[in-house]
C-alpha cells in the first residue's frame, strides 16, 4: 500500500522542518485502547512514544525534502510533489478517513534524479482550526507528505506534526456543588472549586456526609474521559478511566469532612473536544463511587470542562511521581 | 486563604457525631440450629437475631426461628418484588444427611451470609414489604403472603 513509509525499494526520502532545533517537540503515546484498533499500528511497531514537532494555528509549515535515490541508480518519476494534510480518521466504522484540510505544492516536475536532490517546501500560514489527538477510537492528525510518482507503485513519505490549541482561562468559574444520595441510607454533599480546570490545574474539593445508614468501605475519586465517535445513529461511546485515587479509607461518620486535592498534570488528559468537525466529542467525568462493605458500589459522576492554557515553560516543570510545581503556584496565587 | 470553596455552611461535627455509635449499626446472625419435630417431619429451623439502630427495621432488638423452606420462600418473594436489585444465592438444597452437624453448619453460615448480604442493602431496608417481617416479626406466616 501506498503508506509504507518511505520503505520502498527505491528512495530514501526524509522531511525536514524549518528551524526543527529550535521548535518544541511533543512527545506523545498512543493510548493503550486504540494500540489494538489503530491499523497502522503495525507499521508503527516502536510508536509508542512518538516526537512531534509543535505547530500553531497560522503558522506556516515549511522545510526541506530530502530524496536519495538507493543503489546509486538514477530514480526516474512521473512528478515529486508535497502536501500538508490534516485528517480525522475513525478506527471503527470501516476505519472512514476525512481530510479537513489538505493543500498541495509541486516540488519537482516529472523527470529523472540522478542523485540526491533537496526540495524546499513551503505552506504559508496554514490553518490548523483543531488539537491534534490520538484517541481511543479516533485519531486527529496533521502531517505532511511527500508523493514521487512512479508508473507501477509511487513512493510516499508521511512526516506528523502535532498542533496546540490555547485558550484564555475563563471570567467565569462556578463551583460544582450538589446534595446526593440514596433516601434514608446516605446522603452527601459534595464540592469541588471549578468547573473548568486547565491541564496542570487542582481539584481542590470536599465531601461531607450528611446521614450515613451503610457500613462504607471507602471512597474513591477517578477520572473518566468519554469518548464519542460517529453522528447518530451511528454514534459509539466508549470510556476509559485514567486514574482512580482513594480519598478516604473506612468508615464516615454523620457530619464527618473528606478533602479532595487532586493534581491533573500527572495524568495523560487531553482538553474537553466538543463536536471537532462533527465527527467525535472526548469529554471528562470526575466520578466520586463509595464501596460499602459488601462491595456495593455508589457513584455520582460529574462532567468538568478542561482546556489547555498557555504554557509558560520553566513555571510548568514536571517533577517525577506526578507531582507538578504548576499545581502548588496554582494554589499560592489566590 | 480562599481556597474557592463554600465556607459558609462547613458544619462541625458534634462529639456525639464523632464518637457517638454510628447510625449504621446493624448485626445479623443465623444461630442455634435446632432439630424439630419427630419422625419423618422433622425438620431443622434457625434462630435469626438482629441488633440494629436503622430506623427502617421496626425492631431494635429481634429474636425469630426459620427453617431452610421459608428462606426458599423469602428469596423468591424478594426477587418477585424487585427488579432492581440482585439477590444472593441461598446455600444449596441438600438430599443426604440433613441432620449431620457438618451439612447443618454449613447451611446455618450460608443462610447468615445471605442475610448480612440482604438486610444490609439499602434498597431492600426502605423498599421490601417482606424483608423486616421474615427477619423480625415473631408471628410471621407464609401462608399469608401470596
Amino acid at each position: 500500500m501506498a503508506s509504507l513509509f518511505g520503505l520502498g525499494t527505491f528512495a530514501d526520502v526524509e522531511v525536514v522542518f524549518a528551524g526543527e532545533a529550535e521548535r518544541k517537540v511533543v512527545e506523545t503515546r498512543l493510548p493503550a485502547a486504540a494500540a489494538d484498533k489503530d491499523k497502522e499500528k503495525k507499521e508503527n511497531a516502536d510508536a509508542k512514544r512518538l516526537r512531534m514537532p509543535l505547530y500553531f494555528d497560522g503558522e506556516s509549515v515549511a522545510g526541506k525534502v530530502l530524496v536519495r535515490p538507493k543503489d546509486a541508480k538514477k530514480l526516474d518519476h512521473q512528478g515529486i510533489k508535497i502536501e500538508f494534510v490534516g485528517s480525522i480518521e475513525l478506527f471503527n466504522d470501516r476505519g472512514a478517513h476525512t481530510e479537513f484540510v489538505s493543500l498541495s505544492q509541486e516540488l519537482a516536475a516529472p523527470g529523472e534524479l540522478r542523485s540526491s536532490g533537496t526540495f524546499d517546501f513551503e505552506f504559508k500560514n496554514v490553518e490548523k482550526q483543531f488539537e491534534s489527538y490520538y484517541g481511543i477510537n479516533v485519531k486527529l492528525r496533521y502531517f505532511v507528505r511527500v508523493t514521487i510518482a512512479r508508473r507501477i507503485s509511487d513512493i510516499v513519505k508521511e512526516r506528523d506534526l502535532w498542533v496546540y490549541s490555547y485558550r484564555v482561562p475563563p471570567d467565569v468559574n462556578n463551583s460544582i456543588k450538589m446534595e446526593v444520595g440514596i433516601e434514608d441510607a446516605l446522603h452527601i454533599e459534595f464540592e469541588y472549586n471549578k468547573s473548568k480546570y486547565h491541564l496542570r490545574d487542582v481539584i481542590v474539593g470536599k465531601i461531607q456526609f450528611l446521614l450515613v445508614r451503610i457500613k462504607i468501605k471507602h471512597m474513591e475519586l477517578s477520572i473518566i474521559r468519554r469518548e464519542t465517535t460517529g453522528v447518530p445513529p451511528n454514534q459509539y461511546n466508549e470510556s476509559e478511566t485514567i486514574t482512580k485515587f482513594e480519598i478516604m479509607d473506612g468508615a464516615p461518620a454523620r457530619a464527618e469532612v473528606i478533602p479532595i486535592r487532586l493534581f491533573l498534570s500527572g495524568f495523560e488528559l487531553t482538553p474537553t473536544y466538543r463536536d471537532v468537525n462533527k465527527k467525535f466529542s472526548t469529554r471528562y467525568y470526575l466520578n466520586l463511587v463509595l464501596v460499602d462493605e459488601e462491595n456495593r458500589r455508589y457513584f455520582k459522576q460529574q462532567e468538568i470542562t478542561i482546556f489547555r492554557i498557555k504554557d509558560d515553560g520553566e513555571e510548568y516543570q514536571q517533577i517525577a511521581g506526578g507531582a507538578s510545581s504548576a499545581g502548588l503556584s496554582t494554589f499560592t496565587k489566590q | 486563604m480562599h481556597l474557592g470553596l463554600s465556607k459558609i455552611d462547613f458544619r462541625e461535627q458534634t462529639a456525639e457525631e464523632r464518637y457517638g455509635v454510628p447510625e449504621n449499626f446493624l448485626e445479623v446472625e443465623v444461630r442455634n440450629p435446632q432439630i424439630q419435630g419427630t419422625g419423618r417431619s422433622q425438620f431443622v429451623d434457625y434462630e435469626i437475631v438482629v441488633k440494629t439502630n436503622i430506623p427502617a427495621f421496626k425492631i431494635k432488638h429481634s429474636v425469630v426461628r426459620r427453617r431452610y423452606s421459608d428462606f426458599e420462600w423469602f428469596k423468591d418473594a424478594l426477587e418477585r418484588e424487585s427488579s432492581k436489585v440482585n439477590i444472593p444465592p441461598l446455600p444449596g438444597k441438600v438430599y443426604t444427611n440433613r441432620f449431620s452437624d457438618e451439612v447443618i453448619e454449613t447451611r446455618r453460615a450460608g443462610l447468615e451470609r445471605f442475610l448480612q448480604i440482604v438486610a444490609g442493602h439499602p434498597l431492600l431496608q426502605t423498599g421490601s414489604q417482606i424483608l423486616g417481617v421474615f427477619i423480625q416479626d415473631p408471628n410471621f406466616n407464609r401462608d399469608s403472603y401470596r
